[in-house]
């Protein structure tokens, strides 16, 4: 079996792409070594942060609750907090609840659960019966994100956080990459970057990506190492009927065919934020419905709730 | 070689294996290397690790999709 790359005992993981294997405990370290530097990288947090982590349950967002935890022991002008949007999916999120509740409560960090059922209406379930109903042409992903997103940095504005957390990773960045570009939506790709919400709103959290340059897979490790994998797999019911789905098998095939793939496209991805950042910047607006920050006149999750027929207003 | 294997979420099997890396079993079965994480009796092993007779092999799924 491999060996550790750094001291030779039995290696856990093995990364094609630099040639190199790592024990539990080089493993761990190498994985803390490389969050701190896309912290430090893109300039995550500031001296004093009241950080909320957007936790669904699932091991991304467990093992980011779980990192800054031990992370923000050692900086005392760092709160932390979770924040968990239940859309309110039959099977899947009243799994993933428990063991989100499992792990916040291990650790002792406050929390704030959040339903749709409660702040739109209606749970996701029945969000995509009526989208059905009414031949709109959403996937269910699109309310999913559309309504979680709203709700997240609502929540965490009354929360009081300053900066938010979500989980994502290397492999979602250039999933939604490539999704981009399929769809010939260039002006999506400088939302893409590590950092979002960089123009001001007062109602806008800035949006971090913690784990923005590490592979899903390694994530997976840490979170098995830490035993803070979530105790049943569960799958969400609707994530198959995402073309997200095939994208994702065409980059595990290149990485698994030449690794380092991955990182490859991050590179293309930052260079062309970088190139596109001024050319689609967005002045934000604030929704004249509900007030929340908007990059139009009306903010995606009101129109997506007017073409549902759940918000009857006159403009 | 008898070995008791899952994936994750799923119905425990026992199959007869040759001794190969695991990597190689994963490829047999049509799990991709970039998707499932390998667990011997409940503890991380690298794709080459070459399981032994009464080995217990979970692979863990990658993707929770949400």
């Amino acid at each position: 079996m491999a060996k550790c790359s750094i001291c030779g005992k039995e290696a856990v993981y093995c990364a094609k792409y630099e040639g190199r294997c790592y024990c539990r405990e080089h493993f761990l370290r190498w994985f803390d070594s490389r969050v701190r530097r896309t912290i430090r990288r893109f300039n995550f947090f500031g001296k004093r942060e009241h950080i909320v982590v957007a936790v669904s349950g699932g091991k991304d967002s467990l093992s980011a609750l779980h990192y800054l935890y031990h992370l923000s022991r050692r900086v005392p002008g760092w709160k932390l907090s979770a924040l968990l949007i239940d859309e309110g999916i039959e099977g899947y999120r009243d799994e993933t609840i428990k063991d989100f509740l499992r792990v916040v409560n291990e650790l002792g960090v406050d929390y704030r659960i959040v339903s749709f059922k409660e702040e739109i209406g209606y749970t996701l379930d029945e969000l995509v019966r009526l989208g059905y109903e009414r031949n709109l042409p959403y996937k269910p992903c699109t309310y999913c994100g559309v309504f979680r997103r709203y709700l997240l940095n609502k929540h965490a504005r009354e929360m009081g956080g300053t900066v938010l957390v979500t989980a994502h990773n290397l492999d979602d960045v250039v999933q939604t990459f490539l999704l981009d570009l399929y769809r010939g939506d260039t002006k999506k790709i400088p939302r893409l970057g590590p950092v979002t919400g960089v123009s001001s709103h007062p109602k806008f959290i800035r949006r971090v990506k913690l784990f923005y340059e590490i592979p899903e897979k390694e994530v997976v490790v840490y979170a098995l190492l830490n035993g803070i994998y979530p105790s049943t797999f569960v799958e969400c019911p609707y994530a198959r009927f995402s073309p997200r789905w095939e994208i994702r098998k065409f980059i595990n095939r290149m990485e698994d065919l030449y690794p380092g793939s991955k990182y490859m496209l991050l590179k293309s991805l930052l260079d062309l934020v970088e190139k596109l950042k001024d050319k689609y910047k967005e002045t934000p607006k604030t929704c004249k419905i509900c007030g929340e920050p908007s990059s139009g006149e009306i903010c995606r999750a009101c129109q997506l709730k007017m073409e549902l027929g759940i918000l009857d207003v006159k403009l | 070689m008898r070995v008791r294997w899952r994936i994750l979420g799923g119905e425990w099997k026992e199959d007869e294996w040759k001794e190969e890396p695991l990597e190689m079993v994963m490829r047999r079965l049509n799990l991709s290397p970039e998707e499932y994480i390998p667990s011997v009796n409940g503890k991380v092993v690298p794709h080459d690790y070459v399981p032994k007779e009464g080995d217990e092999v979970t692979f863990v799924p990658v993707v929770s999709g949400g």
